[in-house]
C-alpha cells in the first residue's frame, strides 16, 4: 500500500521539513507533484493530473501523529457486560 | 440507547472533485452507500469500513498510523463525502477518513456499522449524551 510513495517521501523528508513543514505534499509514484496548504487542494491536483489513482498526501511533520480508535482496535464496539 | 450507543444513518459518497472528474470523462459515478454510523468519542479520526471504499472505487490518498496493542500500524486513508439523511446535520467532505475493518459490527436489528464518527468531526459540534433520558443530540 503506497510503499513506493512512502519510500520516496522518506528520501526527501529532511528537505521537505526544512522548507515546507506543516504543508501537505502530494506524491504519486516517485514524483513529488506539489506542496499545498490544504489536503483537499492536494487531492484535487492529484485527480486533475493523474485521475483516480492511489496517491500519498502527507502533512510534512518531524514526528508522526498516532491515531487512536480503541473501541475498534480492541474489538469492543459491541461489547456488553 | 444504552445497548446501541449513539448511532445514526450515514451516507458515504465519492468526493465531489472525483465525481466531477468522472462526469467530465463520461464515466459512471458509483452510487452512494448508506448504513449506520456510531459516534465514537474515543476515536481521534473518523473511519469507514474499507469495503465501502472499495465499493465506491476510491483509491487511498494516504496512510495513517493507528495505535494498537502491538504498536502503531499503517492503514489507508481516503477522501470521502459523508452526510446524514433525515437529519439537519451538515454533510462534510472529509479529506482523510481511515479505512478500517468493521466487518461483523452490527446494531439495531443487525444493521451493519459502516462508519465511526470520530473527534475530528465532533470538534465542530456540541454533542450531548443523556444516559438517564436515553437520548443524545448533536448540534453545530
Amino acid at each position: 500500500m503506497l510503499e513506493r510513495e512512502i519510500a520516496y517521501y522518506e528520501s526527501i523528508k529532511d528537505d521537505l521539513i526544512r522548507h515546507h513543514e506543516g504543508k501537505f505534499v502530494l506524491i504519486i509514484g516517485n514524483e513529488q507533484l506539489g506542496v499545498f496548504d490544504k489536503s483537499e487542494d492536494a487531492y484535487q491536483r492529484g485527480i486533475e493530473l493523474r485521475g483516480n489513482v492511489p496517491m500519498l498526501i502527507k502533512q510534512v511533520r518531524q514526528h508522526e501523529t498516532i491515531e487512536m480508535i480503541p473501541a475498534m482496535v480492541l474489538g469492543l464496539i459491541n461489547a456488553h457486560v | 440507547m444504552a445497548v446501541t450507543g449513539p448511532v445514526l444513518e450515514v451516507q458515504i459518497e465519492i468526493p465531489s472533485v472525483l465525481a466531477q472528474s468522472l462526469q467530465a470523462a463520461n464515466s459512471p459515478i458509483p452510487n452512494s452507500v448508506t448504513g449506520i454510523a456510531l459516534i465514537d468519542t474515543g476515536a481521534s479520526i473518523t473511519s469507514i469500513d474499507v469495503s465501502i471504499a472499495t465499493r465506491l472505487g476510491l483509491n487511498p490518498n494516504g496512510i495513517a498510523m493507528v495505535g494498537t496493542a502491538g504498536g502503531a500500524q499503517q492503514q489507508p486513508t481516503y477522501q470521502a463525502r459523508l452526510s446524514f439523511p433525515g437529519t439537519a446535520l451538515p454533510g462534510f467532505e472529509h479529506p482523510k477518513v481511515l479505512g478500517c475493518n468493521l466487518t461483523g459490527q452490527m446494531v439495531m436489528n443487525q444493521q451493519p456499522i459502516i462508519a465511526l464518527i470520530g473527534r475530528d468531526y465532533l470538534l465542530h459540534c456540541v454533542f450531548v449524551y443523556s444516559g438517564g433520558a436515553g437520548a443524545w443530540s448533536l448540534s453545530f
